[in-house]
């Protein structure tokens, strides 16, 4: 793993970034280290935890037993948590354990197709503007400002008014939000990389420039992008949550948490935990995201070491 | 100081410019065109050849701008396209209640974050930086929606404090105006609390570890003088200047708490206007939205330029 971490820096921090040492070493020691770290980061640990288990069942709810989101069995509207309905169940009694399972789809689904979506288009944009500079880069910054000119959420419900609502539109506005952070970071980070012996010694040798940019520069730039990924899936997340619960974002019988959170505040005088439960998953997705994101932040400024 | 200011400006303009060019665009964007959306699929070739002609669509499109922009620098938004009403009267007529909920929430915010920040920085590792540090962590992981149902759970529902939503002007009844305000303020400005408080103890911190500071301690002044003449002062700027970065992320926030408090402001109009299609009114709010947003940038950008010589002379 540890080569695959993007090191700027001069040697110093290359050795501080090296496996574990021989002191480390001996029968067993490579997995005490790693135990240790996951021990003494125990909140990172969760959170990868829970993100890979509310993963896991949420790809393969039928492996897991999940019953049916769709399903109504109006007889059993409005029942409180219990062991039939783990998280109770909603106005028309569907179980809303399963449905708040099957909104971590559209969820994790979101934050997934956003980040890939964006940083796809994000980083080349990036690259070439911190490399070209110039007039390229002065027209591709101020299209950026525009995209910035607006509040997030304005600018996604003004495309949602144009291009309807829907879990797909949804995804598309939230990724063009999200654009300008992949490429601004990376510009950023281009800028500051290009000047470097590394580049100069790349263009010497006479490398063309998608192979400066992709093969040389890129890999140096990846642990902050790697950061800034965790945060675009946070904030996607919430996004989508904040669409759907306006109503703008996947539409109905479709289970989503947003939206779920929305019809639980019409029912909240009597079932507390029609919002409760997608709200509390909600929640601790984004906590764990953000914790994964400022752990990943901490090895890419320190190394494992600073774990 | 003048060059700043004047480069500042410089760029301020044509984004303004652009951002209205992109909200003018956003509604020729739509399928079809404005006058086919107003009047049906059974309208007539006639019926939508006269109207288009009365919005002037059959004009080229930069003069359809040219004669919307002249329009908006007048104050004048266009009609609505379901109710027929001046799209400024009905923004006007919502801006209060989003005015009202933006100022309670920045002053709960500092409310909160003000005793957050600077007593725990003033002890660290007491139990104080604890609580701050839990609390922080919390508003700072709790997505707005749920804070808000949460709240309107246990404090209405459960303990029958408050009212769960609702809105009445202040100056028809002042006592219950505030109390309605108490909730959304406190679901909107908790994340910014949290953001605040952890900043100012971050700035109280490093200014403690000045030489201006330790200096004044080391002439005996008292701790309290210490901390307000020479910390706060010095720590407190910077604040003034993280209001303005968050404005945006409070408009944002505001759509959703309006929502959940059914509270009559300009982020419920938004929404009930995209969900009726109603064009003009979208455009409006976008419109006014955005530019309260850049001209609230440039004023956090003037400020600091103010403030930190070293910004403006960067520049």
């Amino acid at each position: 793993m540890t080569g695959q971490i993007p090191h700027t820096s001069p040697l110093a921090d290359r050795i501080a970034m090296s496996p574990p040492s021989n002191i480390e070493r001996g029968r067993g020691g490579v997995e005490r280290v790693w135990l240790g770290r996951a021990r003494r980061n125990w909140p990172t640990t969760l959170a990868l935890l829970f993100l890979l288990a509310i993963g896991a069942i949420a790809a393969f709810p039928d492996v897991f037993g999940v019953p049916d989101p769709l399903a109504t069995v109006p007889r059993d509207a409005f029942l409180g948590p219990s062991r039939l309905y783990l998280f109770g169940s909603d106005d028309l009694g569907r179980d809303l354990f399963s449905r708040t399972v099957y909104g971590a789809r559209v969820s994790l689904g979101t934050a997934f197709v956003v980040v890939v979506a964006a940083a796809s288009i994000g980083v080349p944009i990036g690259l070439i503007a911190g490399y070209r500079e110039g007039l390229v880069d002065a027209l591709v910054m101020r299209v950026i400002d525009v995209v910035l000119a607006f509040p997030a959420i304005l600018l996604a419900m003004g495309m949602i008014a144009v291009i309807g609502a829907g879990w797909i539109n949804g995804a598309l506005a939230v990724t063009i939000v999200s654009i300008p952070a992949f490429a601004r970071l990376t510009r950023a980070s281009v800028l500051q990389e290009k000047t470097r012996e590394y580049v100069m010694a790349a263009q010497t040798v006479g490398a063309g420039t998608p192979r400066i940019l992709v093969r040389t520069i890129l890999p140096n730039c990846l642990g902050p992008l790697l950061v800034q990924a965790a945060f675009v899936a946070t904030w996607a997340i919430l996004l989508e949550a904040a669409l759907s619960f306006l109503g703008l974002g996947v539409k109905p019988p479709t289970p989503s948490w947003g939206q779920m959170l929305s019809a639980g505040k019409t029912f909240l005088y009597r079932a507390w935990w029609y919002g409760f439960f997608p709200g509390l998953a909600l929640t601790l997705v984004v906590l764990s995201l953000n914790t994964l994101g400022e752990t990943i932040q901490r090895i890419v400024q320190r190394g494992w070491r600073g774990l | 100081m003048g060059s700043y200011v004047f480069n500042r400006l410089l760029q301020f303009v044509p984004t303004l410019f652009v951002v209205s060019v992109v909200v003018f665009l956003m509604v020729r964007a739509i399928p079809g065109d404005a006058s086919y959306a107003l009047l049906g699929p059974t309208a007539k070739p006639e019926q939508i050849a006269a109207l288009r002609a009365e919005m002037g669509l059959d004009k080229p499109i930069w003069r359809q701008y040219l004669v919307w922009i002249e329009g908006v620098l007048r104050g004048d938004l266009g009609r609505s396209w379901i109710n027929d009403f001046p799209v400024a009267d009905l923004i006007l007529q919502k801006l209060p209640a989003t005015i009202v909920l933006a100022v309670g929430s920045m002053v709960i915010a500092m409310l909160i974050a003000i005793p957050m920040g600077i007593l725990p920085a003033l002890r660290p590792g007491s139990w104080i930086e604890r609580v701050a540090a839990l609390y922080n962590g919390l508003m700072l992981a709790i997505p707005t929606f749920w804070l808000g149902v949460l709240l309107v759970l246990v404090i209405s529902l459960r303990l029958g404090w408050l009212l769960p939503s609702g809105y009445v002007p202040f100056r028809e009844d002042p006592v219950q105006s505030i109390k309605l305000l108490i909730l959304p303020s406190f679901t909107l400005g908790a994340y910014l609390s949290a953001i605040f408080a952890r900043f100012l103890h971050n700035a109280i911190t490093e200014t403690l570890s000045q030489d201006y500071v330790r200096t004044a301690a080391a002439k005996g002044l008292a701790e309290r003088l210490v901390v307000r003449r020479h910390v706060l002062r010095n720590a407190l700027i910077p604040v003034v200047t993280m209001l303005g970065i968050q404005f945006g992320g409070l408009l944002g926030g505001a759509v959703i708490v309006e929502a959940i408090f059914d509270w009559p402001g300009l982020g419920r109009l938004l929404v009930t206007s995209i969900s009726s299609r109603d064009y003009a009114v979208v455009q409006g709010t976008i419109l006014l939205a955005a530019s309260a947003f850049l001209f609230v940038n440039l004023l956090t950008d003037l400020t600091y330029g103010l403030l930190d010589p070293r910004i403006r002379t960067a520049e």
